[in-house]
């Protein structure tokens, strides 16, 4: 096994496979947190918003990403934005649901104090309801990565060049058991570096959560 | 001195489900004098919060008007600035950013608004904790910036319901005495609740004893005790006096709690 991961790492394939599953990745999750979020704290505040796509959530949320896999091949093709799409339907509905979470979990008397400010209603959405749920939001987005990650490979297993997924297939289709293993650990360990990244941005951008983390 | 706050035979009711009506407060009338400090004190329930609540526009009376210089109090009423007992202070902004919160809605630009805080944030002996997050703070410091927060909006009355409750005995006596320099100085109209004979005694104009529920203005106590006031008027000979007229109302309305309580267990 190590010989096949030492021929993978000095073709530098390993490494290609790496950035090719990361950016499908971050991409698809990253357009999922920027619907989801915003449309979440919306949901969470004002229940006309709540009560019209509430029916949708509950449609789409059982159906897993591979369900997706044969009309996002349809509308887009077996390119790079089919593997960012699956992405995108597989985690947007998770993030959607935390953040909707979060945001009922916030303290009432903290709204109340701002309304007794004089903040509006946008106001107390975008300064109070989305601060006081960031902590349970991030939560909620660490999670949702790791089943952004599981969407790629399995969308890459199905159709692709290139990625941890497709190596891992593809080793499958040659016996290779040796090669599968080195494909399953380079994704543990991508995710791995990935979850430490996201501790350390928290830590930054959180930085009154301090006195709970310690 | 003109009337700036009002309660118009206020009667606030609310239905619980499976249960009968409750009623907080039934014909309740008072007047707070512009730039007097006024205390409510009164037995558990007696309506005291919900009548704070009725007067910053939280909710609306059942029967009855609440107003502000003349105009009713239909919605939330910045103009009626509240302190909670909880704090209720951003966990997320810093000192001088809960302080700024206000300044910043009522779109002050940055450098007017550090300006403003500043001042506040002095005014309440905080100067140098501009940049720490409340967590990092005690109890009296949180209170102390919810201060500062709601008088950078120059409230036109402030509405503060058992605010130092939740501190020590020490720091209350300390919070109080600043709250009396900072009301002789500013003359705000205050409207303060406390379950504290003592408290009422050292900080008010006038004490308004609620009776118990459903609330009504039981009695109106003058505070003939001199100002500018300390702490200290409690070793005064008159403060006794003026203590067990109080206690001998707020007694009354105490027994009768217990006894509504008793009834409904019992029942």
């Amino acid at each position: 096994m190590l010989e096949a991961g030492r021929d993978l790492v000095s073709t530098g394939e390993l490494w290609q496979a790496v950035l090719a599953s990361s950016q499908r990745v971050f991409l698809g999750f990253f357009l999922a947190a920027l619907v989801s979020v915003p449309l979440g704290v919306l949901m969470g505040v004002w229940w006309p918003a709540k009560a019209a796509i509430d029916p949708f959530v509950s449609l789409l949320r059982p159906l897993p990403s591979i369900t997706w896999i044969p009309l996002t091949i349809l509308w887009l093709g077996i390119g790079e934005s089919q593997k960012t799409a699956i992405v995108f339907m597989g985690s947007w509905i998770y993030i959607l649901i935390y953040t909707l979470e979060s945001t009922k979990r916030v303290d009432p008397l903290l709204i109340r104090a701002a309304r007794n400010l004089g903040a509006s209603d946008f106001a107390i959405m975008r300064k109070v309801v989305l601060m006081a749920a960031l902590p349970g939001i991030i939560s909620g987005l660490k999670v949702t990565l790791a089943i952004s990650w599981s969407c790629v490979i399995t969308a890459e297993m199905i159709a692709a060049q290139t990625g941890l997924g497709a190596i891992i297939w593809r080793a499958k289709d040659g016996g290779d058991l040796a090669l599968v293993l080195v494909g399953m650990i380079g994704i543990s360990v991508t995710v791995l570096i990935a979850d430490r990244i996201v501790d350390r941005l928290e830590r930054i951008f959180l930085p009154w959560e301090r006195a709970r983390r310690g | 001195m003109t009337n700036i706050l009002r309660a118009d035979h206020v009667t606030k009711a609310y239905q619980v489900r499976g249960a009968p009506e409750m009623i907080a407060v039934r014909d309740l009338s008072l007047d707070v004098a512009e730039g007097e400090f006024v205390c409510l004190i009164g037995a558990s329930g007696c309506g005291k919060s919900t009548l704070l609540n009725m007067f910053a526009g939280f909710i609306q009376p059942t029967q009855g008007t609440v107003s502000l210089r003349g105009e009713p109090i239909t919605r939330i009423e910045p103009r009626c600035g509240m302190v909670f007992q909880s704090y209720a202070l951003f966990p997320w902004k810093t000192v001088r950013g809960n302080v700024e919160f206000g300044l910043e809605l009522k779109g002050i630009p940055s450098s007017e608004r550090r300006r403003t805080a500043a001042r506040f944030i002095e005014m309440v002996q905080l100067k140098g904790f501009e940049d720490r997050y409340p967590y990092e703070l005690s109890g009296g410091m949180q209170q102390r910036v919810c201060l500062a927060r709601i008088l950078a909006v120059d409230p036109m009355v402030l509405l503060m319901d058992e605010p130092f409750a939740a501190l020590d005995a020490m720091t209350r006596q300390v919070l109080q005495e600043e709250l009396l320099q900072i009301q002789e100085r500013s003359r705000k109209t205050i409207v303060f609740i406390t379950h504290n004979i003592d408290e009422a005694l050292i900080l008010a104009d006038r004490i308004v004893i609620l009776s118990a529920r459903p609330g009504r203005v039981k009695a109106i106590v003058p505070n003939t005790l001199p100002r500018p006031r300390h702490v200290s008027i409690q070793l005064s000979p008159d403060y006794a006096a003026l203590k067990a007229k109080i206690w001998e109302h707020v007694e009354e309305e105490v027994q009768r709690h217990v006894e509504a309580d008793r009834l409904m267990a019992a029942g």
